[in-house]
């Protein structure tokens, strides 16, 4: 049990920083704290598959010159890293437009409480 | 490899690559690729599908030849045909009918950024039936999150705002867990085809090892896919985001993008899973339980419901519970019957958000019941497609959800005792249910009304009329084919594996 948990640091890391992320977009009352939690969980999901390309022992795949080409076993997996790529690509144009649409909400009804905007957003009836 | 291989690669990438020309073309060429685009989607699927039943056979295309695990892939086969056509088809009704309303509520500069949102969604929906890789569907899924997030907060009320921030918010939550299954479920087995994915799995089951974390990834993108379709605990964004939209939005919305997250699922649970291990691991009984209770609950509260497009919308989360119950009886006739009702709900309920929009135009923009009263007089074809749309939806026979509902309930048959009989026992509650509030809606249309309305008998826009009449006639058609239909669905469900 303890070994388990000794050789996964980045994946127990990775799970609690979701679980935080998770109830701050859920829970929190304030937009930019929502999508700062959005961002966190993202985060999260990207530590827990960038780890587990890492093979212990084994170098970064990178060849400089013909002849310093290893063996396929001696170096990390490359897959994980591009996914991760694209997962960050993905969640910065989701934050791109929940910032936008908190700007809007703000100007509109000058808080970022959600729970306000919601009261605000039934009481006026603006067409 | 035969020509019609590379159709449903072109049907992905046209209107991504299109949607990036119509951010900066004139607003009056924007506003006809949004036609444009569908009717192409439509060509191409039907070409596709005579081909797939013709020769009998699904198809996968690798892109650039790469082999596992590093390609990416393509299938297509009946279903999939069949389901990229109705999302073209569905997505041309709603833009035909939501139109004029369109050019009212959005401002001239914002028109042609819609219509880019509108070619982004087709290009998710088409990805989403034609992927075999997870990693692009999950892409994808994000892709259509902001598409219909924009589509939603395009109209510039406050309320239309809120209503997309709620969305934008409860998709998030459902992307991050369905991203951290799908993370979870690569790291186990190191594949990303779903092809793949189920040889590794299924040694994983029958080495027993890693079933914790087997079940939990499962778990998880389910869960995440819930959130974004709308089962019953997790549909608190649904009413808003139907009810503050444009009514093509809404169309949009509840027709194709829900269904599009299903259909993922359905091809995750029968491709990368498996049904047996699916029903080994009892996640169906779970889905049912939840199924059973959305069922209910969505008809319940829209009874309670006096406004009509929330009393429209909270009945999609009802049809949703019928769509997870299809899914959960775990057969192949269950998934079947769940695909034949998504085809059903998709033109039933864009119909209804269109010609609803148009009665509630002819009671000078008011949504109540007490407004609505004799609008299907001032309005006489919008009044005639709302009742055949409701009509569908409840399962009045020689329409679509007929059709959908007696195959439904004929695969919860397959189940064990108890299941079955308490499916069939929610089934016709619901119907009972549907019926006493979608046709005293159909009443109050055609009742006296209690004043003389301004906006009275405006003319009928030609566009908005063809949408409804092909809708309906699609409705009948589906109704008196279903077993047709059905018999082509089930075929293709076998050759999905």
């Amino acid at each position: 049990m303890i070994n388990a948990f000794m050789g996964h640091y980045a994946t127990i890391a990775a799970l609690i920083l979701f679980g935080i992320g998770l109830t701050n977009l859920l829970l929190n009352r304030n937009m930019m704290k929502k999508i700062i939690g959005f961002s966190m969980m993202d985060s999260a999901i990207y530590l827990f598959l960038a780890s587990y390309g890492y093979i212990y022992g084994r170098t970064a795949p990178l060849i400089e010159s013909e002849d310093t080409v290893l063996a396929v076993s001696k170096y990390v997996n490359p897959l994980p890293a591009g996914l991760v790529l694209t997962g960050i690509v993905v969640s910065v144009s989701v934050t791109a437009i929940m910032l936008a649409l908190t700007v809007k909400l703000y100007k509109r009804y000058h808080t970022l409480d959600i729970d306000e905007i919601a009261l605000l957003a039934k009481e006026v009836d603006d067409a | 490899m035969k020509w019609w291989y590379n159709l449903p690669f072109f049907m992905i990438w046209t209107p991504l690559i299109l949607s990036s020309v119509t951010a900066i073309v004139k607003p009056g060429m924007a506003r006809k690729m949004i036609f444009i685009i569908p009717g192409a989607e439509i060509f191409a699927s039907v070409i596709l599908l005579y081909q797939t039943i013709v020769t009998d056979s699904s198809f996968t295309y690798s892109l650039g030849e790469f082999g596992a695990p590093f390609g990416n892939e393509l299938r297509a086969g009946k279903v999939e045909a069949l389901m990229a056509l109705v999302f073209g088809v569905v997505m041309l009704i709603s833009v035909l009918g939501g139109y004029k309303r369109l050019l009212a509520h959005v401002g001239e500069r914002r028109q042609s950024l819609y219509c880019v949102m509108v070619l982004l969604l087709t290009a998710a929906l088409m990805a989403e039936v034609f992927t075999n890789d997870l990693f692009t569907g999950y892409v994808f899924i994000e892709i259509m999150t902001i598409a219909a997030g924009a589509l939603i907060a395009v109209r510039n009320r406050g309320r239309s705002l809120f209503a997309s921030t709620k969305y934008m918010i409860m998709n998030m939550l459902g992307s991050g867990l369905f991203l951290m299954g799908m993370s979870m479920i690569y790291c186990m087995t190191g594949e990303l085809l779903m092809s793949s994915i189920h040889g590794r799995v299924a040694e994983l089951v029958s080495t027993g090892s890693n079933q914790t974390a087997l079940i939990v990834s499962i778990a998880l993108m389910a869960v995440g896919i819930a959130v974004k379709s709308a089962l019953y605990p997790f549909h608190a964004w649904l009413p808003d985001a139907y009810s503050m939209s444009t009514p093509a939005s809404s169309a949009m919305l509840s027709s194709l993008v829900s269904k599009a997250y299903i259909f993922l699922f359905i091809k995750i649970i029968v491709r990368v899973i498996g049904l047996d291990i699916m029903r080994k691991t009892h996640i169906n009984t779970v889905l049912m339980l939840y199924a059973m209770v959305g069922i209910i609950m969505g008809s319940v509260d829209a009874i309670l419901e006096r406004k009509l497009r929330r009393m429209i919308a909270y009945s999609s989360v009802a049809q949703i519970g019928y769509i997870y119950l299809g899914i959960a009886v775990g057969t192949k006739a269950g998934v079947a019957a769940a695909i034949l009702h998504i085809i059903a709900h998709a033109v039933a309920k864009s119909l209804l958000f269109i010609s609803g929009d148009k009665l509630i135009g002819a009671s000078d923009g008011d949504a109540s019941f007490l407004a609505l009263r004799g609008s299907g007089y001032r309005a006489p074809l919008s009044g005639i497609a709302f009742t055949a749309g409701s009509c569908s939806i409840v399962g009045i026979p020689l329409l679509a959800g007929f059709a959908s509902k007696l195959y439904l309930a004929q695969s919860c048959l397959g189940m064990s005792g108890t299941k079955a009989i308490l499916a069939l026992i929610v089934l016709a509650v619901s119907t009972a249910l549907n019926a006493a509030y979608f046709l005293i809606t159909i009443i109050t249309l055609y009742d006296k009304p209690l004043q003389v309305y301004k906006e009275g008998k405006t003319e009928q826009s030609v566009m908005c009329a063809i949408a409804m009449i092909a809708a309906v006639f699609l409705l009948l058609a589906l109704g008196v084919c279903g077993s047709g239909i059905h018999t082509l669905i089930m075929d293709g469900v076998t050759q999905m594996v």
